[in-house]
C-alpha cells in the first residue's frame, strides 16, 4: 500500500491531538475525575447487566 | 465519598493507626486522567509496634460496630468498598511517610505522591502496572530526579530501563 507524505502528516496530527487530549483530562480537578470514574463504574455496570448469563452487579460508588 | 474520607482519618485521629496514604487506582487518578476503579487502596503504617494483620481486625472490629460492613478483602465504608492494607515493605512504608496532603472537597487527605507510586508499580509489576507507568510518564509531571533515587535505593532501575526499552520499541 502507498501511503502517501499528507497521510503520515495528519495521522501524526491525529496523534498528537490525542496525547493532549489525555494530558488535558489528567490536569482536570480532583473531585471531577472522581465524577468520571463514577460515571465509569455507571458504564460498566451497564454492560455487565446487558450481556448474558450475567448476573452480578458492579459497585458503584455513592459521591457525597 | 467524602464521608468515607472522613472516616478514615477518623481512624488516625482515633490512634487506631499511625499514619495512611491512599495508594492504587485512587491515588493513580490523581496524577493521570481516570480510570475505571472500584475500591479504594488505603496504605496504613500499625499504631506502636503492633502486627499489621493483628490491627487489622481491630481496625475492622471498629468499623463494624459503626455500621459498616465487610465484604470480601473490602470493608464498606459509606458506599465505597476500601482495602486497607498495612504496610508491607520498606518502600511502602516510605511512600506513606512521605506522602503528600492534599484535600477532596472540605476534607484534608494524603496521597501517595507520583514517583512513589511509579516505583508501586514497577515492584508490583502487573500487566495493568506496566499500563499505568506508560501512562504517568506521558500524563503527568513527576520529578525525575525524585524518581531515579526511589528507583535505586529500591532496585527498581533496570526494571524501570527494561519497560522504557519495551515502550520505546513498541
Amino acid at each position: 500500500m502507498k501511503v502517501n507524505h499528507d497521510t503520515i502528516t495528519n495521522m501524526e496530527t491525529i496523534f498528537t491531538s490525542k496525547k493532549k487530549f489525555h494530558k488535558n483530562r489528567a490536569k482536570l480537578p480532583f473531585e471531577e475525575k472522581i465524577r468520571i470514574v463514577i460515571k465509569l463504574q455507571q458504564l460498566a455496570n451497564e454492560i455487565s447487566k446487558r450481556k448474558k448469563h450475567q448476573h452480578t452487579t458492579l459497585p458503584v460508588w455513592k459521591i457525597g | 465519598m467524602e464521608k468515607a474520607l472522613i472516616v478514615i482519618n477518623d481512624l488516625k485521629e482515633n490512634g487506631l493507626i499511625k499514619d495512611y496514604a491512599i495508594g492504587g487506582g485512587i491515588a493513580v487518578i490523581f496524577y493521570i486522567e481516570p480510570i475505571l476503579t472500584y475500591d479504594l487502596d488505603i496504605f496504613f503504617i500499625p499504631a506502636g509496634d503492633s502486627d499489621g494483620l493483628l490491627v487489622l481486625s481491630s481496625l475492622y472490629d471498629y468499623l463494624k460496630k459503626q455500621g459498616y460492613t465487610p465484604e470480601k478483602e473490602h470493608i464498606l465504608i459509606e458506599g465505597i468498598p476500601v482495602q486497607f492494607l498495612p504496610v508491607y515493605n520498606d518502600l511502602i512504608e516510605e511512600a506513606v511517610e512521605k506522602a503528600g496532603y492534599t484535600s477532596y472537597k472540605d476534607t484534608k487527605i494524603k496521597v501517595v505522591k507520583a514517583e512513589y507510586l511509579i516505583a508501586i508499580m514497577l515492584q508490583t509489576y502487573r500487566p495493568k502496572d506496566r499500563e499505568r507507568v506508560i501512562k504517568f510518564l506521558d500524563e503527568s509531571d513527576f520529578d525525575t530526579e525524585e524518581l531515579e533515587r526511589i528507583l535505586l535505593k529500591f532496585n527498581l532501575k533496570d526494571k524501570f530501563e527494561k519497560l522504557m526499552r519495551f515502550y520505546n520499541e513498541g
